[in-house]
């Protein structure tokens, strides 16, 4: 929520993230004008696999990669990780979720 | 200012660059496993074809390990933005030190260590590797690499730095990182050869700088170009490096009038 709240940054974040799945689909396009299959892959089935690789990508970018747990060594360096210690809830879940960057699950 | 200054700009980012060389390691590992999964893609899509647009099997895959490597070494992202945004640019200004210059050398120093240390693993690579690729033995297209090399690593530097820029007049210019580099990666022709691509989208790119920062470099490496476009290439880069430094200029100076800087 918190990303949304400047649409000057939220917009192009997620265009970017748009423009680079789009990309990748130009790049699979490409490739079968001169193919009709890729090791056994027919069209449909590889952009079956490049949605299904975006998906489990972006929930790793969201909370492990670029947010989520990524922030864990910086409050241990900042000296900000008792804070989440002394909370009445798992330490993992408080992580995964308090600083989840869902828009560059692209 | 002298250029000893700059050249001390360069050790210290050396220097700084080997304190964290595990990061550069990580860099090249990924850009590795791209680069074998290209192999075995492009092993696929040829299946028995002796050519596709003009390139045989072995130059594609010549083509995918040198502009995966060559990209990854001198695409370096530089922190201008982080500078203005946290007042940090304040404190570089009063330095007698042109800021632009100080930036240039020290990402120089960070894009020639990557080169450097991952050319142990692209020599390895190329040995395991070695019946399926174009080897080139041309002593002339080595000296025309290097310069396109540096001519990349100007376009690549002022594009990074004009976005950077802006910096002055919008809050996080960072969010426009991910538009800008997927722009700058796809018509460099990092992920396709443009010539594979349909032919609106190769007009599109002829019109862009961005194909003289990879597809260019490698093309004409690997004789795929003539002299006479070659010269037209540098030439290309040339042009490209000056509007881009003009349009810095024209940004830094407008940006520095209107930058407050607050605290300490």
């Amino acid at each position: 929520m918190s990303r949304m709240q400047d649409a000057a940054t939220f917009f192009p974040l997620w265009a970017g993230s748009i423009l680079n799945t789009l990309l990748t689909v130009v790049f699979v396009n490409a490739l079968f004008l001169k193919t009709q299959a890729i090791g056994g892959w027919s069209y449909g089935e590889v952009l079956v696999l490049l949605g299904t690789v975006k998906i489990i990508q972006g929930f790793a970018w969201s909370f492990w990669i670029r947010g989520g747990f990524r922030r864990m060594p910086r409050s241990i360096e900042q000296g900000v990780f008792d804070t989440h210690l002394i909370r009445p809830m798992n330490l993992r879940i408080q992580f995964i979720f308090d600083n989840a960057d869902i828009i560059f699950g692209n | 200012m002298s250029w000893r200054a700059y050249a001390a700009v360069f050790k210290r980012s050396w220097i700084n660059m080997l304190e964290y060389r595990s990061e550069t390691v990580i860099r090249i590992l990924i850009a590795l496993i791209s680069m074998i999964s290209m192999f075995y893609l492009w092993d696929n899509v040829f299946a028995g074809r002796a050519a596709l647009a003009g390139y045989s099997k072995q130059q594609i895959v010549t083509y995918y390990l040198l502009v995966s490597y060559i990209f990854a070494s001198l695409y370096a992202a530089i922190p201008v933005s982080e500078e203005i945004q946290e007042g940090r640019t304040a404190a570089y200004l009063l330095r007698p030190m042109n800021y632009l210059w100080f930036h240039y050398w020290q990402s120089m120093a960070r894009r020639v260590f990557r080169f450097i240390v991952g050319l142990p693993v692209l020599i390895i690579l190329f040995w395991l590797l070695r019946d399926h690729l174009f080897f080139v033995t041309n002593p002339m297209a080595y000296a025309v690499l290097a310069v396109a090399c540096l001519g990349a690593i100007n376009i690549l530097f002022l594009v990074d730095l004009l976005h950077n820029l802006f910096e002055f007049w919008y809050t996080n210019v960072d969010s426009w990182s991910i538009i800008v580099s997927s722009v700058v990666t796809f018509f460099a022709g990092t992920m396709i050869p443009l010539a594979l691509l349909p032919p609106y989208i190769k007009t599109i790119s002829d019109w862009l700088p961005f194909k003289y920062t990879g597809m260019f470099l490698i093309d004409g490496f690997m004789g795929r170009l003539t002299w006479p476009q070659i010269g037209m290439g540098l030439l290309w880069q040339t042009l490209w490096t000056l509007i881009f430094v003009l349009l810095v200029i024209f940004v830094w100076r407008r940006g520095v009038k209107r930058y407050e800087a607050y605290g300490n």
